[in-house]
């Protein structure tokens, strides 16, 4: 072997070997690397090599953990993305907005309520009913005794009123989720990732069927199993600071 | 020895991924489903080489795939998509790392799961899994990371350059003290896999 082919084996021709034996170099690449293996009999054996180790690692992937498929959970989260990504959108264009149908209660609405709507005594009905909803789903991690048919029932048939009323208010309306009623509402550490609610939701056979609201309240339905140890599983998570049972069956 | 690129299958993989970009920007959710299925598959290896709780792994994907749902509009194709897709991921990847003790400390040794039953020659192959697999997770995740998108995914070391955001010349270094750790740490087993 000359000087130059074994300064080649130490550097260029080596560290190309494994997209060689990969089939993923160019044509001036492979010219280089056919050339210098077709006299040098090291980098040759060394391709060979190479093939063994890479057909090893590929082999060898049996117990990689492989992520379940939860594409209709993750559907509801597009389309609650979509709801968001519309609303900023619909915000930042419109400096006037349409009253609602005399029929809907438009919860996380008050400023835009404001904007357009002329009849104070629609404007001041649904500035109440938000704050009212909005006291109740604050108020509860602070007392955690009060049953869901005390506090948390008030606001939750606002909540359900709204969110059954209101097509536009679901922010899953538009994916065609679930419409089935929730059957809880949650709040979220606010660094709490989509993903990391959705993996929490499908590990207790819930899912999300409305939200963020204007409280950043989750509405969520608990499809299976028993509700009260599910809604223990959901409160007892770190990252959930409100789990209440709403319309429980 | 290497074939020459086939350009005509090139052009036809070009073209697909052009089509389904273009579906993906149209929001169309059978398209996106489609894409969610193939690179859960691709992902679950990708990320649980840098990852190992499955429960981070999982999120991971889901916000990578969140991205690419969001962003897939601002995707100017500079790249291919595979490349946009892995580089989403590999940042989401490290970040939570950041965020995790020990992000490969709860797995499960092989020995555990042997049944005393096993054939001598299921008992081996076992035996050189766990070897290997001892010394990949010895690899630091760069390098660990190089070795699965050249093995695994095939990707060119540009690609990889991309996704990694460092200098070619940095992955092809990389994968180069990768394979040597790899085979030291295998030693004479090697000899033993094909």
């Amino acid at each position: 072997m000359t000087n130059m082919q074994e300064n080649l084996c130490d550097s260029k021709v080596e560290l190309l070997i494994p997209w060689y034996v990969a089939g993923q170099l160019d044509g001036d690449d492979i010219a280089l690397v056919e050339t210098h293996i077709s006299e040098c009999a090291s980098c040759n054996a060394l391709v060979g090599e190479e093939r063994k180790l890479m057909a090893a690692v590929k082999s060898n992937n049996d117990d990689i953990y492989q992520i379940p498929s939860n594409w209709e959970n993750f559907k509801q989260q597009l389309a609650i993305s979509d709801s968001h990504h519309n609303d900023a959108a619909e915000h930042e264009e419109s400096e006037s907005i349409s009253p609602p149908p005399s029929n809907v209660i438009r919860f996380p609405l008050i400023q835009k309520a404001k904007k357009s709507i002329t009849n104070p005594k629609t404007l001041g009905f649904i500035a109440m009913a938000q704050a009212a909803a909005l006291v109740a789903v604050i108020s509860v991690p602070n007392a955690p005794s009060i049953a869901p048919s005390d506090n948390i029932a008030d606001t939750s048939a606002i909540i359900a009123n709204t969110t059954e009323d209101n097509q536009d208010y679901g922010l899953l309306s538009s994916a065609k989720a679930d419409k089935s009623k929730a059957n809880v509402i949650m709040q979220l550490n606010p660094d709490m990732t989509i993903g990391a609610l959705n993996t929490l939701l499908s590990a207790h056979n819930a899912q999300l069927v409305s939200g963020p609201n204007s409280a950043n309240a989750y509405m969520v339905k608990i499809t299976a199993g028993d509700f009260d140890a599910t809604l223990s599983k959901l409160r007892g998570h770190k990252d959930v600071t409100l789990a209440e049972a709403i319309n429980a069956e | 020895m290497n074939e020459a690129p086939n350009i005509a299958n090139s052009d036809i993989a070009e073209h697909s991924e052009a089509v389904l970009i273009k579906r993906l920007c149209d929001r169309d959710m059978k398209a996106f489903e489609e894409l969610y299925e193939e690179y859960r598959r691709k992902l679950s290896y990708f990320i649980g080489n840098m990852i190992n709780k499955p429960q981070v792994v999982e999120e991971v994907f889901n916000d990578t795939m969140m991205v690419v749902w969001q962003k897939i509009t601002d995707f100017a194709g500079a790249s291919k998509l595979s490349t946009w897709i892995y580089a989403i991921a590999y940042r989401k990847a490290i970040r939570a790392r950041s965020k995790i003790d020990d992000p490969v400390s709860d797995e499960a040794t092989v020995e555990e799961n042997i049944e005393e039953n096993e054939t001598q020659q299921l008992f081996e192959q076992r035996r050189l899994n766990q070897i290997l697999k001892e010394s990949m997770d010895s690899l630091s995740y760069e390098h660990r990371t190089v070795v699965n998108l050249t093995y695994f995914e095939g990707l060119h070391y540009r690609d990889i350059a991309e996704i990694m955001e460092c200098p070619v010349d940095t992955v092809k270094t990389r994968m180069f003290h990768a394979r040597r750790q790899l085979k030291k740490s295998l030693g004479g087993d090697l000899a033993d896999w094909l």
